[in-house]
């Protein structure tokens, strides 16, 4: 491909409060339509927008953590539009002066500039049935952030990986609840192509895409889209477009050209949101350690890039690993997440169960206990790697099983002395006169054979490479 | 005379048994009767008030009782009155049935207030003139021997002319360009309009919201007083509400010693030479009396009436976006939402589709800066202009209105009924409290005579009342009360009209 992508995300994360943005409905999923409204929220005449400062706050500590610059005085206003799921007929954003500016976020794959950080109220849902219009207000005026990114993707790997980095920070920080099939995470991707050394493209805008996969596929559509029209010598034309998953093609929705002017101006309902310097620090100084500096300490304790970003994907997934750690030595740290990654997500992924589901809760039982007690036992090579496998098994069952009594049960004892280990090649030899004597005729591949045997008869509780030196050694003497 | 008494006198005349609340209440029921013809209200509620009197006149505690018991204060119907018809004076909602109580009802009905009718306006507030209510306009009770129907102001001209006419003790009315204050000058009454924030806006119809002030008519200072501080307070679900304690208003004297008084001279130039030598008698008195009065330059009015006439419609524009049809009001016809937002939105008056086209335009991306975002500045620096002044004066005195009520159906052009605000505007873009009062009587030149008058509705007269308004720094309510008392008692307005024979004779 000549062309190459240049792709750019609004994200609109529904910000995690217990109340609307600026009315007191409750900002949850109802399971009914038009509970959670109150008379702002439906547009009654004479009713008034309240700020919810949980809200802002939430919003200010998600700029801090993407490094942004905060406006001390941030201001809303309105957007204008008429939708029959918007009642006011504008909805409330920040245009002229949002609360961040100017961010960064580290994803594994290299930096990702932000471009602002600001606060807005969702629109209610329009829903077609039957013929007819159906308006639910449950959604009008949730809190939403909206992250915008500089156009810094080169393709759709590394857009899913950004968002991937996004919502771990915004789960970390608990600021919202990341559920993208529910709406909470929300995908609006800029794309355009252009040549190597040539101005950046006309940009079409996907709205609304919803997963991972779903981004994916929309990017690559829509760039072949663009790559054709290109070739043939046509023009992209600015416009926004919905992703239909069923069809796997995006669709024009409207014209950007042909947009209204959303006749901004200040909500004059709204004072200007204000914050002081001190409380500013007081919310920097309060971050949580972030994802992306957790990772960075995995890999310095020997935890390869990939599993690091397996484990700070979400912060229950990092309490876990943490609360591993803290019972076993750092040098194991390596050993163990090559564990909970690919030994215990693996088997938690055939069972179609969340790592993060799983390990909140095993959280308080005994198994983090027993599970690194597993590792250690096998790293130590006290017991084999196909029994601590069993474990596992046993100890997924059994989150509160004692460990001690199950090894002993099984057998899966501590490693027999040198001593009984001798004594036992030396009865199989002894019992094997035919396969010595074919072994010393030169048919050494019997090697295996002894070493077999004596690993059997020991239900596995010895190394191997002792064995075959021992084997090697004691079949000379024969 | 029951129906002319003062809201002390009222408390006095109960207590002392001299009459009941049901006989006040019926008094000020056959004064509107009489003088329906005002066209005044627009729903009326006797029934529950003669009622609520009753229960009072019964002391069976079942009322809640206040500052206000008893009093019946008639509502602008830009107020939300739970469970009543509340219309803005709009087709688009003339059957909108409130479901809560605007903020400042609810204060009222804790002071115990009695609500007798809803008042008449110019639709959604927009109008100096009362004509654009799609109720029909409102007659000012000062009706001349020239027979002539003259206009009560606007927006309020409702509750104007129903104070004025004695129809009820005070009304509430919103004022945002000064249709609290223009209509008070045109019918002879106090009109108070507090500092921005004082009283919550919540459950008020919103015109423009950063110039929305809800204000207060009444006969006397005093009487505006004590409603004023009844319904004025914090509200937290308001949040431009005014978070510092209510002055205490109606506790305050008329001393006018060592006030810092200035007059905008200037202004006063455009009134006639009768209201120059009244003006000049008043101050000589206020002198005597101690006030310090100095001459002082105001901000150009004709920039304010600029800045006010792209702020304010591009507000309205806003505001008044959620007339959609969808969920409340008339729906248009129509099977698509275009067609429906459409077929409803014709529905507004044509001085409401002036201002939203106004306003739409100076907020379009490539106006912006021309109109909106310059006018924002310039407020700013008239807020400025204003704090300094204040620095050092307590009131400021200035004319309300360059003109009396004139006829209905004169023709003027918008630009000249957008010019009934150029007193007014100021104060509400700057923010801070001003009052109306009662000032002189103009002589009028002999108008048009109005066909099949009403004989027992009119009164020999050959004047009109015109007002002089005071402004006050920012949240300083005290100083402009003060300053009104001491004035009021120099004018002694109600004396003056005692021999006048108001619309609708002598009760």
């Amino acid at each position: 491909m000549t062309y190459k992508k240049v792709l750019g995300l609004e994200v609109h994360a529904q910000i995690n409060t217990k109340t609307k943005l600026f009315s007191r409905a409750l900002n949850q999923e109802a399971k009914q339509p038009n509970i959670n409204v109150t008379w702002l929220d439906a547009g009654m005449p004479g009713s008034l927008p309240v700020p919810n400062q949980e809200a802002v706050n939430m919003a200010l500590k998600t700029a801090l953590a993407l490094g942004m610059h905060i406006n001390k005085e941030s201001i809303f206003d309105r957007k204008q539009y008429f939708y029959p799921d918007l009642p006011l007929g504008y909805q409330i954003s920040q245009f002229y002066k949002p609360i961040g500016l100017n961010g960064v976020l580290h994803c594994s794959f290299g930096p990702i500039r932000i471009n602002r950080l600001h606060i807005e109220a969702d629109a209610g849902k329009t829903i077609n049935e039957d013929g007819s219009i159906f308006i639910d207000l449950n959604r009008v005026g949730v809190p939403l952030m909206e992250i915008v990114t500089e156009p810094d993707f080169k393709s759709a790997q590394e857009v899913v990986e950004y968002i991937k980095e996004l919502r771990a920070l915004l789960l970390c920080l608990g600021t919202c609840k990341c559920d993208m099939e529910a709406g909470n995470l929300r995908v609006d991707v800029n794309l355009s192509l252009h040549k190597e050394g040539e101005p950046y493209g006309t940009r079409v805008e996907m709205k609304n895409i919803n997963s991972y996969r779903f981004i994916a596929k929309a990017i690559d559509y829509e760039a072949d889209v663009q790559e054709h029209k290109l070739n043939a010598g046509e023009l992209v034309v600015q416009e926004t477009k919905l992703f239909d998953s069923k069809s796997g093609v995006t669709k024009s929705m409207r014209d950007k050209e042909d947009a209204s002017d959303y006749r901004y101006f200040p909500d004059p309902d709204l004072l200007p949101i204000v914050l002081e310097e001190e409380f500013i620090e007081q919310v920097r100084n309060n971050l949580p350690e972030l994802p992306q500096v957790t990772r960075v300490k995995y890999q310095d304790m020997g935890v390869a890039l990939e599993q690091a970003t397996v484990l700070t994907e979400h912060p229950i997934r990092v309490k876990f690993f943490n609360k591993l750690l803290g019972e076993i030595d750092v040098k194991f740290a390596g050993t163990a997440s090559n564990w909970i990654v690919s030994e215990l997500n693996g088997r938690l992924a055939k069972m179609k169960i969340d790592l993060e589901d799983f390990a909140s809760q095993v959280m308080e039982t005994k198994f983090i206990s027993s599970f690194s007690n597993v590792i250690v036992q096998c790293q130590e090579g006290k017991i084999s790697r196909s029994n601590a496998k069993d474990l596992l098994d046993d100890l997924m069952c059994n989150y509160e099983c004692d460990l001690d009594s199950l090894i002993k049960e099984r057998g899966y004892m501590e490693r027999l002395g040198e001593d009984d280990i001798k004594n036992i090649i030396a009865a199989i030899l002894k019992n094997s006169p035919d396969e010595v004597a074919k072994y010393k005729a030169g048919k050494t591949a019997l090697l295996m054979f002894f070493v077999g045997n004596v690993m059997k008869e020991t239900k596995g509780r010895c190394d191997p490479e002792f064995v075959k030196i021992e084997c090697l050694r004691m079949i000379e003497q024969v | 005379m029951l129906t002319n008494l003062t809201i002390e006198e009222i408390r006095k005349g109960i207590a002392s048994k001299e009459f009941s609340y049901s006989q006040l209440i019926d008094a000020y029921h056959s004064r509107f009767e009489k003088l329906r013809c005002l066209n005044a209200h627009i729903e009326e509620y006797w029934e529950s008030a003669k009622e609520h009197a009753r229960k009072l006149d019964n002391n069976d505690g079942s009322c809640k009782q206040g500052p206000l018991t008893g009093i019946p204060v008639a509502i602008k119907d830009l107020f939300l009155v739970k469970d009543t018809r509340t219309t803005a004076g709009s087709k688009i909602l003339e059957d909108f049935i409130a479901p809560y109580d605007a903020f400042v009802i609810e204060k009222l009905k804790n002071a115990g207030y009695i609500i007798p009718f809803k008042t008449n306006l110019d639709e959604f507030a927009m109008g100096s003139s009362n004509q654009t209510s799609v109720f029909g306009p409102v007659v000012n009770p000062w009706i001349l021997s020239d027979c002539v129907a003259r206009v009560p102001g606007g927006s309020s001209g409702g509750s104007a002319a129903a104070v004025a006419a004695n129809m009820c003790v005070g009304a509430l009315g919103t004022d945002t360009g000064g249709s609290v204050r223009q209509p008070a000058s045109f019918c002879g009454i106090v009109g108070f309009k507090p500092t921005y924030g004082r009283c919550s806006r919540r459950g008020v119809i919103a015109f423009a919201s950063s110039l929305d002030h809800p204000g207060v008519f009444a006969r006397n200072v005093q009487d505006a007083c004590i409603i004023l501080e009844s319904m004025a307070g914090y509200d937290a679900m308001e949040a431009t509400s005014l978070k510092e304690e209510v002055p205490a208003l109606s506790s305050v004297s008329g001393n006018v010693k060592e006030k810092r008084i200035g007059v905008a001279f200037q202004a006063f130039d455009h009134l006639d030479e009768e209201y120059r030598a009244c003006l000049n008698s008043l101050l000589e008195s206020l002198k005597k009396e101690g006030a310090i009065i100095e001459p002082i330059t105001l901000p150009s009015f004709e920039l304010a009436i600029k800045l006010y006439y792209i702020i304010a419609p591009a507000e309205a524009a806003s505001n008044l976006a959620r007339y959609d049809g969808i969920r409340y009001g008339p729906r248009g016809a129509g099977d698509t939402f275009e067609e429906i937002l459409y077929n409803t939105r014709a529905l507004f008056g044509t001085e409401v589709k002036r201002r939203i086209l106004i306003g739409n335009y100076v907020l379009l991306a490539g106006e912006y800066e021309k109109f909106f975002g310059k006018a924002v500045k310039l407020r700013a620096q008239i807020v400025r202009q204003m704090d300094g002044l204040f620095e050092n004066h307590d009131a400021i005195l200035l004319p309300t209105t360059a003109s009396t009520a004139f006829e209905i159906g004169a023709q003027r052009t918008a630009i000249e009924m957008y010019l009934e605000d150029l007193y007014t505007v100021l104060a509400n873009i700057y923010g801070g409290p001003a009052m109306q009062i009662p000032f002189t009587l103009t002589r009028v030149e002999a108008g048009q005579r109005v066909e099949n008058p009403d004989l027992s509705v009119l009164n020999a007269q050959t004047h009109l009342p015109v007002g002089i308004q005071i402004i006050g720094r920012r949240s300083d309510e005290i100083n402009v009360v003060v300053v009104a008392k001491k004035i009021e008692e120099i004018v002694d307005w109600n004396g003056k009209i005692k021999n006048i024979q108001l619309v609708g004779g002598v009760e």
